[in-house]
């Protein structure tokens, strides 16, 4: 933005005469004295003279509309009741409703529009239910929600609490109560401990003895992962997470089999089968492979494992010692998401049963606390054995506690640890490799990890910005749900775009396409003194009303296992139900088929219509026993196989709290026929019951794999929301493989960030290949997406455009259709200067809100491009959205605004420096970030600006180990790990589980 | 009619007299019509928008000011205030639809590509000049420019139209007209506005 005179604002309101009169003496002083303002004043009168002559000038409605309004007027003075005649065109209504000839019950209905919606029916009796179903439709008006997308398994903000501590902790098998967090951790802001795992701390330690010597490297995901070994050299092994998963019955001290040992290879391919074995049937994270190192690296590991076991078993305390590290969750942790982890890493077997049968309620139900309370805390690593061998543990230990088996343990275990500086050097070295990761070179299907911020982007490196459409909220009610407890939630967990998507639509739903595009820009929050704007691209999905879509047939896959008995589930169940016909009329028919360790069929395709039948189904839930899901999804898609018609949308709904643990568990396998029934045309959606806001990997890639909605409900209102407010959006498709892409012009914009989309980047050049799968967009939805854009020279209106934002998409998934030759649709949208308005506070409510919206979770997230923006200027803005009057009445917007005054308090605003570590880490990964592009761009950097580069990059890695060697140190003394090594760990206490 | 106030012809309109129903669209509907085009751009749908904004007025009037009898300013400012307000929300409908921007762009871009630039613009050719950098300015800071400059509104009056702060308005208002200054500046005559120390300034 341009600087103009400082007294050009009180000179302009002088010339308007909205000044008052001390600013009146003090202009009429200014332009005696200051040749350049008179001048100045003397341009804006002649430009105020130039305005007024040239377009002053009458401008008149043409005589054949003013004739049309009297004539209007002239009907309304006499009734005003009656039809007028308006220039916007109702006709699209009225087509479509003269379209919609009802066949119901054999009695054929018309509908008649009539100015505002109204509708008349002939057969009143008849109708009477459509009646309502319309009038219900009609306030179905906004939509927001999640979808799933399919290409990138996404869910739930993990638990970023990984770390070396943590695999130690995990050698002592008893002890789970809660742990406080160490002291030396980021006090109060929860999930920054995650940046151990990212940074790739390796701890050696050793049993004295010599018996074992572990070593246990954490380093990310994306370098473990994609740069195995070779990249890298000598940094492999350390990247390789050891643990291995077990197989069930270890416990008891069963020879391992041969399915652990095939299990557990894929995932480390560096480390010999044998050693694994004993170690996964201990069920230990064990150490070995690449990082087996030190003296006696002669010895395999595996050899010594065996004897390993006992002092294994017998380490003390080293969940006390833990305290180093293993919070492990407490306050910030959300469900394992072990199953999809394994399936990730094609494992077949690594589903819950293979942690033992745990089919009683209490079992599960025990799970479930676990879950809920955090206990299982999940991996950002992509092997993530640590994580299967946590959860192994723990089921473990619920057996042993069951059979009140409680070991003993000597008092003192001395224990050597690698010297300071060895870790220092090594979680800095990991942590600087991390840092030369690419915002792309990421893998599409990893879980839970932290992404890190999308970087600036220099356009002319990189131009295109590509993406998946994502309609998931689920970020923002977990922080929500953290935030109304009086915790930070932590940042990993944070994702801008579900929250810029969490809330009602605002933009005008489109009449004659799918999906629409619209575009806002204004000058940005953060302006750090350049010329910075926020461009808001805007998807809005058509809005679909009940009389207009297709008749639905649904199969609802009710779980009435054991643990539905709790906490009002089968309640919840009954009341979903019950607001799903709310929306469904006498064309719709429901089928009901429930499972425990079978499944029944107990209602068979249903009109609406009788809608007391249906709910008298819904009473004869009876719960008790196992959850074969499978087996309840195998016989709802055989009773949606055979209630199959042209025409109608065929969906199997699945209700469950998600904890599926008999029977058929292979995720894989339910995956691969959810799929092949999509393919047949028949959509699964999933509905989580009490499952407190949490998210479950489970049902959600059940959704994302039968293109469905996963939602969530735990109240009532969330029962409102997901199945009232969301009804369209979540049973019919408007558009698939949705794709936006925004192209830059390198001419105007010099460079240009994402904010959110982190993981739902499309390679550029496969926005047209329609083979790429992305989201699906049901009726209603909207999908907006934030840049924040650098300007060099300011606006130009010169006819070129400052970006392009094209959308494509495909016509949703329809039963018989060969799916390869959908059709796709594109559209595009050019942004030209003038698009842009002057003041952020002339935009709409909407971009004002989305705006907000992300700057909140930009903050959440510690973003790097966050630091030193103002919370209270956030804050203020936010309280400003309350000033329009459909946000001062929307739930919603009080909410978020309550959430940000909440999050304030919580110290949002010093959480943002607090982890010196983390943030030493981001800077040096922007730096990284535009070293990379520049040597994508020779010849354009002189000598001069290479070196002040190479200078900051130093710099910044020097903040870098420093920030590690101040926080080993302080880590380790916080715990009693000297630094030479030594440590000695304190008298045994008997611990119990929580 | 012409004589009455704005406030006893809504009055009467809302008696059901449709000449003065008649007398209030000769008297707003030029600047509505300003304010739509300045909001649709040249070439977007402004007269249906300000046909529905009457057509609104037909069907529910707003209730009087309540001070209209003592101050027709009053009457007058209130009743414009919710015919602008109407029109407003109608273009922001508007323009959130695809097509209908599409079509304002092709309509402006052209134009100012061919035209080689403010300093070619003879005398005959002010008015479109003019025009052209009106178009050129945001949309925020060419709707304040053009309630206050050629309807006359007030700050105040502005800022219940549009939902803005007055601060903000004043903001708008100064660097349009700098920003519109420097546009029109081959047609300000002796000026030299190239020369003030005012420009863009980074």
């Amino acid at each position: 933005m341009s600087t103009h005179h400082p007294l050009l604002e009180k000179l302009t309101a002088v010339l308007m005469n909205e000044a008052d009169s001390a600013t009146q003496a003090e202009i009429k002083l200014a332009l005696e004295n200051d040749p350049s303002l008179a001048a100045e004043e003397q341009r804006l009168r002649a430009t105020i003279a130039l305005v007024q002559t040239e377009l002053g000038d009458g401008q008149a409605l043409a005589p054949h509309r003013v004739e049309d309004l009297l004539s209007s007027a002239a009907k309304l003075s006499g009734a005003r009741s009656e039809v007028l005649t308006s220039p916007h065109s109702w006709g699209a209504l009225m087509r479509s409703a003269a379209a919609v000839v009802l066949l119901s019950g054999g009695v054929w209905g018309v509908l008649q529009y009539a100015d505002q919606g109204h509708v008349e029916i002939s057969d009143e009796q008849a109708y009477d239910e459509r009646i309502a179903s319309i009038a219900r439709a009609n306030l179905l008006g906004q939509l927001a929600f999640r979808q799933a997308n399919p290409r990138v398994a996404s869910g739930n903000p993990d638990d970023q609490w990984v770390g070396r501590y943590r695999s130690l902790a995990n050698q002592e098998r008893q002890s789970q109560q809660a742990y406080d967090r160490p002291l030396t951790r980021d006090s109060g802001v929860a999930g920054e401990v995650f940046e151990y795992g990212e940074l790739g701390a390796a701890v050696d330690f050793e049993i004295e003895g010599g018996a074992v010597r572990e070593s246990l490297g954490m380093s990310t995901t994306t370098l473990s992962s994609q740069l195995p070994g070779e990249k890298y050299g000598g940094r492999s092994e350390s990247r390789k997470n050891l643990s291995k998963p077990g197989a069930p019955g270890k416990v008891s001290g069963a020879p391992s089999t041969p399915s652990a040992l095939a299990t557990s290879t894929p995932s480390a391919p560096a480390v010999g089968g044998e050693s694994w074995s004993n170690f996964g049937a201990l069920g230990y994270g064990g150490g070995g492979g690449g990082a087996y190192r030190g003296p006696g690296d002669s010895i395999p590991p595996s050899r010594e494992a065996a004897q390993a076991v006992p002092s294994l078993r017998q380490l003390p305390d080293l969940k006390r010692s833990k305290s180093l590290g293993t919070t492990k969750g407490k306050k910030d942790s959300f469900p394992a998401r072990k199953d999809s982890r394994l399936q990730a890493l094609g494992y077949s077997t690594g589903s819950p049963s293979s942690i033992g049968p745990a089919n009683s309620p209490e079992e599960m139900e025990r799970e479930e606390i676990r879950q809920d309370s955090g206990m299982k805390t999940g991996s950002h690593e992509f092997f993530l054995g640590r994580d299967v061998v946590d959860d192994q543990l723990e089921s473990q230990e619920s057996v042993n506690l069951a059979m009140g088996d409680e070991p003993t343990r000597p008092a003192r275990v001395p224990i050597h640890i690698k010297p300071i500086q060895d870790t220092v050097d090594q979680r800095y070295q990991d942590a600087r490799h991390n840092c030369l990761v690419g915002p792309n070179d990421h893998l599409p299907n990893l879980y839970q990890q932290w992404w890190g911020d999308n970087p600036w982007e220099l356009t002319m490196a990189d131009s295109q910005a590509t993406f998946g459409a994502d309609v998931d909220t689920a970020s923002y009610g977990v922080a929500r749900n953290k935030l109304l407890k009086g915790q930070l939630p932590g940042r990993a967990g944070i994702r801008t775009e579900e929250f810029v998507n969490y809330f009602r639509p605002d933009l005008v739903a489109p009449t004659n396409d799918a999906l629409a595009l619209s575009v806002e820009m204004a000058p940005s929050f953060s302006r750090d003194g350049k010329d910075r704007w926020l461009l808001r691209v805007g998807v809005r999905a058509q809005e679909i009303q009940a009389w207009e879509r297709d008749p639905l047939a649904l199969v609802l896959v009710v779980d009435v296992s054991g643990s539905m008995k709790n906490h009002d589930r089968m309640g919840l169940v009954k009341r979903a139900v019950e607001r799903m016909l709310d929306n469904l009329d006498s064309r719709d028919t429901v089928a009901i088929v429930t499972f425990n360790g079978e499944a029944t069929e107990i209602l068979s395709p249903t009109s609406v219509g009788e809608r007391d039948a249906i709910l008298a189904a819904t009473e004869a839930f009876s719960p008790g026993g196992g959850t074969d899901a499978a087996l309840g999804l195998q016989l709802g898609y055989k009773v949606a196989a055979a209630g199959a018609a042209p025409g109608v949308i065929s969906r199997v709904v699945l209700l469950s709290d998600g904890l599926a643990n008999t029977g058929q568990t292979d995720q894989v396998k339910i995956l691969e026929s959810v799929r092949e029934h999509l393919n047949r045309g028949v959509h699964l959606n999933t509905l989580g019951v009490g499952i407190e806001g949490h998210n479950d990997t489970f049902l959600e890639q059940l959704a994302d794999g039968g293109d469905g909605i996963c939602d969530f409900v735990d109240d009532d209102r969330a029962i409102q929301r997901a199945l009232g407010e969301r009804f369209a959006g979540a049973f019919i498709p408007v558009a698939d493989d949705v794709k936006i892409q925004v192209e830059f012009n390198g001419r105007q914009v010099v460079r240009w960030r994402q904010l959110g989309y982190e993981n739902r980047a499309i390679a550029d050049a496969a926005f047209r290949d329609d083979a790429v799968d992305a989201g699906e967009v049901g009726a209603g939805h909207q999908v907006t997406a934030l840049f924040e854009i650098e300007l060099d020279r300011g606006l130009v209106y010169d006819g070129t455009s400052l970006a392009t934002a094209r959308l494509r998409w495909k016509d949703p998934k329809v039963g018989g259709q060969d799916n390869s030759l959908r059709q796709a649709t594109e559209r595009s949208l050019d942004i030209m200067a003038n698009d842009a308005l002057a003041h952020p506070g002339s935009t709409s409510p909407g971009y004002q809100r989305a705006a907000v919206t992300a700057q909140f979770a930009e903050f959440l997230r510690r973003s790097v491009h966050a630091r030193g923006d103002s919370v209270p200027a956030l804050l203020a803005a936010a309280e400003e959205l309350l000033r329009d009057p459909e946000f001062a009445q929307d739930e919603d917007t009080l909410e978020l605004v309550d959430l940000i005054r909440r999050a304030t308090g919580l110290g949002l605003e010093e959480a943002q420096l607090s982890n010196a570590v983390q943030a030493a880490t981001d800077d040096l990964r922007e730096i990284e970030h535009v070293c990379r592009q520049l040597d994508s761009l020779p010849g354009r950097m002189n000598t001069g600006d290479r070196n002040r580069l190479g200078a900051a990059r130093r710099q910044a890695q020097e903040r870098l180990r420093q920030a590690i060697a101040e926080d080993e140190a302080q880590a380790r003394e916080a715990t009693g790990w000297s630094h030479n090594g030594i440590l000695v760990v304190q008298e045994a206490e008997t611990v119990r589980k929580r | 009619m012409e004589a009455l106030t704005t406030a006893s012809l809504l009055e009467r309109w809302r008696d059901g007299d449709t000449d003065a129903f008649a007398a209030l669209i000769q008297r707003f509907e030029e600047p509505l019509l300003r304010h739509v085009r300045v909001l649709l751009g040249p070439r977007g749908s402004c007269e249906d928008v300000v046909q529905e904004t009457f057509l609104r007025l037909a069907k529910k009037p707003p209730a009087p000011h309540p001070d209209a009898n003592q101050d027709p300013s009053a009457g007058h400012g209130a009743l414009a205030a919710w015919l602008h307000r109407v029109a407003r929300n109608l273009c922001t409908d508007e323009m959130r639809s695809t097509s209908r921007r599409e079509q304002r762009e092709q309509a402006v871009a052209p134009d100012e590509a061919v035209s080689g630039g403010q300093s070619s613009v003879d005398g005959a050719d002010t008015k479109a000049a003019v025009r052209r950098g009106m178009d050129q300015l945001p949309s925020d800071q060419r709707e304040v420019l053009v309630l206050r400059l050629l309807d006359g509104h007030s700050y105040q009056e502005i800022a219940e139209i549009t939902g803005l702060k007055t601060g903000t308005i004043g903001w708008l208002l100064s660097t349009g007209l700098a920003a519109l200054s420097q546009i029109l500046a081959p047609m300000l005559g002796n000026s030299q506005p190239n020369k003030m120390p005012l420009g863009d300034v980074q």
